[in-house]
């Protein structure tokens, strides 16, 4: 059998499939799912389509170069998985490493495993003691993906010595999963399904930006802390005492709180009421700026930028009673040079004036029409942006505790991307391009040895840190295992007072 | 005698108005009770069982309405509020009754969830219909304190967005309520608060939802403790041994006794109710019987799989109101309000409620065969003889214990070897009714065509075995054979 590299273009959209090199790494092409399976309901699961992803920097450019196989999965996990941070994280106790954590010991991990090529095994309800355990399982199975379920109120592992009912989920992070498919109707940079590029990943960095604050501002919660899923998505995990104890019922409060449902052709009832919410309100301040600069030129989705897409997506979803509105504006933006950014403000102008908010005198159509056509027209702007911009949240993934998510620190085997920190104060900046693959990791891994031994630097305690891994996984150690370190340690200290003053009242 | 486990004690129970005012006809709606302290009283068995079914009528009515269109009509709340104002006509029989079927119903998981739900309803549905008198009472009950006004001042900007318009002016002299915000969740869902730094803001119109929420955690909580320690607290066990068998047959004389729907008299019908559709499942076919397991397990069905189990069971003799009974209480994983807006429409389309209101028949099999196949893993209709491959099938005829041998199930799975799906069908029938002499009398008609034709047959047969009320049903069946064209089933059944 040859050996040589099979390069292949995908001639649908010209840009390059993972590629195999070498006979281990027949992961594109096997990675299909195996339904004979298993206990395991695919429900549980945020499960991944099997499309490509459209890569678009240099490093993936470079054709050769393989982003993910068996064998660099394999030195991935024996040299730069954190398993320090993962347990250390998921440990809940600062006092890391010796101490046994039931918080960490009774936790699912599920795995995917790949014994052979093509023959996909999902294996659940394990669980560890130890850092030490869950390193030596990670190392021997060598996972294609990890994924993280419930604390339970018993070890998960022993769950078939168990009887019914023992096995109860006690606590969870609330989890939010956005995912860019969600956006197909909306993205009009040419991507659809697990395509992604840096023109639609704006949507990523809006849903961040609105749901971080809301989170913190109206929930209270502070350890709130978001990743990169490796391929076309976000995910974040909140990870306060009090978000991890909520019921599944709140789950689902807290997840519908922020979910926007708006007026479509199956159903007129807008949810939408005015005065906004002040979570919408925030949420409309945040996304407008976002809508006027990436989503009506050309540079961003074009809404406003050509005579077919402004009538059909935009004027034409303008409610009945404002149509007058529509066929001005289309005459008049015919033929001239206003920028899409001045159009969008000479809509709402007109919305404006037409329900007698414009100032100076009302119209006549202002006096004639409803109080409901008013509010449909006053609302419809609102609606307009948030259609474009507000977050699109599968809300499944957050209503119960006992949804598997992918954990952190995992490589996506489409990309060989890792599934990186992202710090929501940066999210303008993060480019889901430049996160590495596990080809580029062992490049740098070979450069700094490479230079090391001519500069005989100090070692690091991690190797990690002689990649550019370091560049996500030390700010996630201090803006958030920290903060909730520090946290976790003031809250045991006030029980122990607190204990100790009772005692002292006997 | 008491009636009632520990329950954690608290001060003041019962928040109602001065004695004389109690005894008007709406005494129900005047007195509204925590039951958070369990009556001592004496009472007669008989007694005993009365107050119970009082009760039951209550919260049964409470479910229908609930299911009902009319749900928030005029006619649907007073319909509710007359039949609460005569069972639960005196506090006492009020919180006596609570008692007895809390007792009762903590046997079971299923009920005390069912109990759990209909309770706090009632109570919602009580509060609701309260003046601010009680209502206001009812707050202090649960320790909830009007938001100082010093606070209310600096947040007034925002919190005048929570009063409707019309009221804007008198906002100022407006209460509000702040609580944790997993006290308030249905508001929290809706964005009908504020929500700051995990604390809810909630205008006193709707504080009614915090109380059911509130009410709801502490009987709850009671339940449980209930299922955990046992119905008498470890107090006397004479007495535990003598209330034991008048519970247990409460707990299951309320859930099975389910009124029969007018319209549909025959004796299949007033079998087919909300409480025994799961037991039914041995006498359905292969398709609908993965389905209840399906819809068990899942706690929940599809759009396929509701639509072709639904007009199954309506064809069964289920009416549009044990309907949405039956597929609320399987739903169990949501709330009223989410089975209400996404589920109970559907249920009344299959019945021609809703959309274009074309009542529409069951699927025949050649309906469920050639229906889109199951794509998803909550998928589960379908005809299995289809879907499944023969190893899954196997297994699946023998995890159901099909057949007396294993010959039988071969019998079954060769058949669907062949793609004979009907035969295959036909032939589990068989194998499940093998008395001739039954066969001989009743309609073996359209078996493998229809999936309710396997199930009224099979219905039959056990009538005929038990020899119960069914000799004038199997003249009325009989008289069907004689008269319907033959179909595979008679083909295959002479042939066999
Ligand atoms: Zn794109």
């Amino acid at each position: 059998m040859p050996e040589e590299s099979t390069q292949e273009q995908d001639p649908d959209n010209g840009t390059t499939a993972v590629a195999a090199t070498s006979p281990t790494s027949a992961v594109t092409n096997v990675y299909a799912k195996d339904n004979s399976n298993k206990e395991i309901t695919n429900e549980d699961f945020d499960m991944d389509e099997d499309e490509p992803m459209q890569t678009e920097t240099e490093a993936a450019k470079k054709s050769t170069a393989v982003v993910f196989s068996p064998e660099l999965l394999k030195m991935y996990y024996a040299r730069l998985f954190p398993f320090d941070l993962l347990h250390s994280w998921l440990a809940y106790s600062p006092n890391n490493n010796n101490s046994q954590s039931w918080l960490f010991s009774r936790r699912e991990f599920s795995m995917t495993i790949e014994p052979s090529p093509g023959e996909e095994i999902y294996i659940r309800y394990q669980s560890f003691s130890t850092s030490q355990e869950l390193t030596t399982a990670i190392l021997k199975r060598r996972p294609t993906k990890i994924d993280l379920g419930a604390i339970f109120s018993q070890a998960p592992k022993d769950h078939k010595t168990l009887q019914k009912g023992q096995l109860q989920p006690v606590q969870r992070e609330l989890v939010f999963d956005i995912d860019l498919t969600d956006y197909d109707d909306i993205r009009h940079c040419g991507c659809t399904g697990a395509q992604i590029c840096n023109k639609c990943w704006v949507f990523m960095t809006m849903a961040v930006e609105v749901l971080d604050g809301g989170l913190k501002k109206d929930f209270g919660f502070d350890h709130v802390s978001w990743f990169y899923s490796g391929r076309r998505g976000i995910h974040a995990w909140i990870c306060d005492e009090t978000a991890r104890t909520l019921t599944n019922e709140a789950r689902n409060a807290v997840a519908t709180y922020f979910e926007v449902k708006l007026a479509s052709d199956n159903n007129k009832d807008v949810e939408l009421h005015l005065p906004l919410h002040p979570s919408l309100q925030r949420a409309f301040d945040i996304l407008e700026p976002w809508f006027i600069s990436d989503i009506l030129p050309a540079s961003g989705h074009g809404l406003l930028a050509s005579p077919e897409r402004w009538k059909k997506d935009l004027l034409d979803t303008i409610p009945e009673a404002g149509k007058s509105i529509a066929s001005l504006l289309e005459k008049k933006w015919a033929n001239d040079t206003t920028t899409p950014a001045e159009k969008w403000e000479q809509l709402k102008k007109h919305v404006r004036v037409l329900i007698g908010q414009g100032g100076g005198a009302k119209t006549k159509t202002a006096k004639t029409m409803s109080t409901k056509d008013k509010l449909r027209l006053e609302h419809w702007p609102i609606e307009v942006v948030f259609r474009h911009t507000y977050p699109r949240l599968d809300i499944n993934v957050s209503k119960t505790m006992n949804h598997l998510l992918k954990s952190p620190f995992c490589v996506h085997p489409k990309t060989g991307r890792v599934c990186v920190p992202i710090q929501p104060e940066e999210i303008r900046q993060f480019d889901p391009f430049a996160v590495p693959t596990l080809g580029r990791l062992m490049e740098e891994l070979d450069d700094y040895e490479k230079t090391a031994a001519m500069e005989e630097r100090p070692k690091p305690k991690h190797e990690w840190q002689k990649t550019s891994l370091k560049g996500y996984f030390e700010p996630f150690q201090k803006a958030f295992l920290e903060p909730l370190h520090k946290e976790i340690r003031k809250h045991d200290k006030n029980q122990a007072e607190q204990a100790a003053a009772m005692r002292g009242d006997f | 005698m008491n009636v009632v486990g520990p329950i954690k004690p608290s001060s003041s129970l019962i928040a109602g108005i001065p004695e004389e005012e109690s005894s008007s006809k709406n005494a129900a709606f005047k007195q509204i009770q925590l039951y958070d302290e369990a009556p001592q009283v004496e009472m007669s068995l008989d007694q005993f069982e009365v107050y119970a079914l009082k009760r039951l009528k209550v919260l049964r009515k409470l479910e229908r309405v609930m299911n009902s269109r009319t749900a928030n009509s005029i006619d649907g709340k007073n319909a509710l509020k007359k039949t609460i104002s005569e069972e639960l006509e005196t506090p006492e029989l009020d919180q006596i009754s609570h008692f007895i079927l809390r007792a009762a119903y903590s046997l079971d998981e299923e009920k005390r969830r069912w109990f759990l739900t209909h309770e706090t309803a009632l109570f919602r549905f009580r509060l609701e219909q309260a003046d601010q008198k009680v209502l206001t009472k009812s707050c202090k009950m649960f320790q909830l304190t009007p938001l100082h006004p010093k606070e209310a001042q600096e947040k007034m900007q925002l919190l005048k967005m929570l009063l409707p318009h019309d009221n804007n002016t008198r906002s100022s002299n407006q209460t509000f309520y702040k609580v944790p915000f997993t006290q308030a969740l249905d508001l929290v869902a809706k964005r009908q608060c504020i929500v700051e730094r995990g604390f809810a803001y909630i205008p006193a119109s709707k504080v009614v939802s915090i109380l059911a929420g509130k009410f709801r955690m502490l009987l709850s909580a009671s339940l449980a403790h209930l299922a955990q320690n046992g119905i008498l607290g470890g107090s006397n066990s004479s007495e535990a041994e003598r209330l034991h068998p008048l519970l247990q047959n409460i707990n299951s004389c309320l859930l099975e006794t389910e009124p029969i729907s007018e319209e549909l008299g025959s004796f299949q019908a007033s079998m087919v109710t909300p409480g025994n559709v799961p037991k039914l499942v041995q006498h359905m076919p292969l398709c609908m019987r993965t389905m209840q397991t399906g819809l068990q397990k899942d706690k929940k069905l599809r759009y396929h799989g509701r639509l072709q189990y639904g007009l199954f069971l309506k064809g069964a003799g289920l009416s549009l109101e044990d309907a949405l009974v039956f597929f609320q209480r399987s739903f169990s994983n949501m709330t009223a309000e989410q089975w209400q807006k996404e589920y109970s429409y559907s249920i009344r389309h299959t019945y021609g409620k809703e959309g274009q209101k074309k009542s529409k028949s069951a699927y025949n099999c050649s309906g469920i065969i050639n229906s889109q196949p199951p794509s998803h893993p909550g998928d589960h209709h379908g005809c299995p003889y289809k879907e499944y491959d023969s190893d899954k099938l196997s297994k699946l005829l023998q995890s159901l214990k099909i057949g007396s041998t294993p010959g039988d199930r071969q019998a079954i799975v060769n058949l669907q070897k062949s793609k004979h799906y009907n035969l295959a069908c036909l032939e589990h029938f068989k194998v499940m009714h093998p008395n001739q002499e039954a066969l001989k009398d009743i309609s073996v008609d359209n078996i493998g065509n229809h999936p309710n034709a396997w199930f009224r047959a099979s219905l039959a047969y056990k009538e005929y075995e038990t020899g119960g009320a069914g000799a004038e049903n199997n003249e009325k069946e009989g008289a069907l054979v004689a008269g319907s064209p033959k179909a595979v089933a008679d083909v295959a059944m002479s042939s066999a």
